[in-house]
């Protein structure tokens, strides 16, 4: 699992490539809950190399979120590929997060 | 002989290396783990004192010889053992060391025997000056190279400053500094590491035994795996959990809510280890005390559950459900899905999977609406729950079971009762992981229908 960060304006965008399985969820929380403590609270989320999302993963991006959401900021979560999206669906968290196909769409919304 | 500066250095790094070995040994034996535990006994003194003043003269023998006198690691096993084990210890070897070398004669026959003793006493005095402080390398290294730096002025003062003694004195020293600090050094680290690798240790036992200890908890808080109801209704419930090594956090769970109803679930707590397990025991606990008797829709008793665990969640911990009520006489379920995988239906027809309309694990968010869906089982069918420990264990090669393998597997099974479904499919799902270890919790439930009863039974 990496994580690449990149700044645009006032939205922090992480693009997570390989795997957020139990092991490396908790390197993802480490990484991301410094950032909120900061005062960031935009994030984009670039799901696009990701392949796999365990149940510890989808907690720690409700724990954002929510982190998020209480500085009025957002979570948003660009370009899932289709599996993850399933699984998105299958948990019901899809309503927990605005969702876009690419990065510029998503930029637009904050 | 005749021997250069690095000839020097060369010979003594091998001689210093079967001390090394031996040396390492020594720290794998039981007694020297009371001696890092500073628990001393008259038995491990005088064993320390004896094993160090043989290195002693190990280190007498193996010295190389430099005009009547020896270029050699004397010292080093006594500085160790007083380190270890304080003054006395140190100097006692010092002392096995010195009564080796002074019969040996030289022109520095007293200071070489004087030195050893010496350098145990400096040893012990800085263990009692470090009162079980870690030492650091650093600090032990510098200790012997200045305790060789002694025992060469020694013999310069003692055997007196003749050309014979100078020459022989300048050639050595530096040697000597240099290869005693270097095993010096290479003993301090292999200490520190004993001493990590055993606080690791301690902390992995700790943990292990607290996983233990959270998984036979977490196993009496389920159900035992047996069938119920098949002798005096037309269905039968089997569920069963093979805990993965790391305590996970499935659940499940049945017990009639009225005459013909059982309540089922069946869920999966985000993560795993002790935080997982304490959210599942506590999951188990709420559905059997908020469910009602003769409630009539599980999307209700859903919508307590997800507010009851809501309720102070900082961490977000979520639980995927499948919960539902099973008409053992009618063969009718209604169930509501909170974010859980899909049952399978199993007919003579082959296994299908269940429509479920998606809807939220429950922990998340409060007042969330749940919905209610409902089936009729045929007589001579199953619905089987699970959760992603089964179609997402691991062979050696990380590929899944998959939701086709088991769907496929299942589609041969439907004519069995619901214990030997399960045990099929957990038959199959080792099959395929082979050797490779589980990761998840694997659960599964069945709920077999035979038939409807009719009144006269």
């Amino acid at each position: 699992m990496e994580i690449w960060e990149n700044r645009q304006g006032n939205v922090v965008i992480l693009a997570v490539h390989g795997k957020l399985d139990a092991a490396t969820s908790s390197l993802f929380e480490e990484r991301v809950l410094p950032l909120l403590e900061k005062g960031e609270k935009n994030f984009l989320v670039d799901l696009a190399h990701l392949d796999y999302i365990s149940s510890a993963a989808m907690r720690r991006l409700l724990v954002l979120a929510k982190g998020a959401g209480q500085a009025g900021g957002k979570v948003v979560l660009v370009a899932l590929q289709s599996h993850i999206r399933e699984i998105f669906d299958m948990a019901g968290f899809t309503q927990m997060f605005p969702m876009y196909a690419s990065a510029e769409e998503a930029l637009r919304s904050f | 002989m005749h021997y250069g500066i690095i000839d020097l250095i060369v010979a003594l790094i091998r001689n210093l290396s079967v001390f090394m070995i031996l040396a390492y040994l020594l720290t794998r034996i039981p007694l020297f783990g009371d001696v890092l535990n500073r628990r001393f006994t008259a038995k491990n003194r005088v064993f320390l004192a004896l094993v160090f003043g043989v290195f002693s003269i190990y280190g007498t023998i193996t010295g190389i010889e430099l005009f009547g006198g020896m270029a050699n690691f004397r010292d080093l096993g006594p500085t160790i053992a007083g380190l270890l084990a304080g003054p006395v210890v140190g100097a006692a070897a010092g002392l096995i060391g010195g009564i080796y070398r002074y019969p040996l004669g030289g022109i520095t026959a007293l200071p070489c025997a004087l030195a050893p003793i010496l350098a145990g006493l400096a040893g012990g005095f800085f263990f009692l000056f470090k009162r079980g402080r870690e030492i650091r390398i650093w600090e032990a290294t510098l200790l012997i190279a200045v305790m060789e730096f002694i025992h060469i002025e020694m013999a310069l003062a003692i055997s007196g400053t003749g050309q014979d003694v100078v020459s022989l004195v300048s050639t050595a020293l530096i040697p000597m500094m240099v290869s005693n600090s270097g095993g010096m050094a290479i003993f301090i680290f292999m200490l520190d590491n004993l001493a990590r690798e055993r606080r690791t240790e301690a902390a992995k036992y700790r943990i292990d035994s607290e996983l233990r200890i959270a998984r036979e908890i977490q196993k009496t808080m389920l159900p035992r795996p047996k069938s119920t109801g098949a002798q005096d209704s037309g269905g039968d419930v089997y569920a069963v959990m093979k805990p993965a090594k790391e305590v996970g956090g499935d659940l499940y769970n049945f017990f009639p809510i009225d005459g013909d109803r059982l309540c089922f679930v069946i869920g999966d707590v985000a993560g795993k280890g002790v935080p997982a397990s304490l959210f599942m025991a506590i999951t188990q606990k709420l559905v059997r005390a908020e469910a009602r008797e003769g409630e009539s829709y599980p999307a209700d008793l859903v919508a307590r559950l997800n507010n009851e665990l809501c309720e102070g969640n900082d961490t977000l911990t979520f639980v995927t459900l499948f919960l539902g009520f099973f008409n053992r006489r009618s063969g009718e379920v209604i169930f509501c899905n909170a974010g859980h995988n899909p049952p399978y239906r199993v007919g003579p027809e082959g296994a299908e999977m269940l429509e479920v309309e998606p809807a939220m694990a429950v922990g998340v968010q409060e007042g969330i609406p749940y919905s209610n869906q409902s089936l009729r089982l045929q007589a001579g069918e199953t619905l089987f729950l699970y959760t992603d420990g089964v179609t997402e264990a691991m062979d050696a090669g990380e590929k899944l079971y998959s939701d086709k393998r088991l769907q496929a597997t299942l589609s041969g099974l439907d004519h069995l009762p619901s214990e030997a479904m399960c045990r099929e499919i957990l038959a199959d799902v080792a099959r395929f992981v082979g050797d490779n270890e589980q990761s998840d919790d694997i659960t599964m439930l069945a709920l077999r229908f035979d038939g409807e009863l009719n009144s006269t039974r």
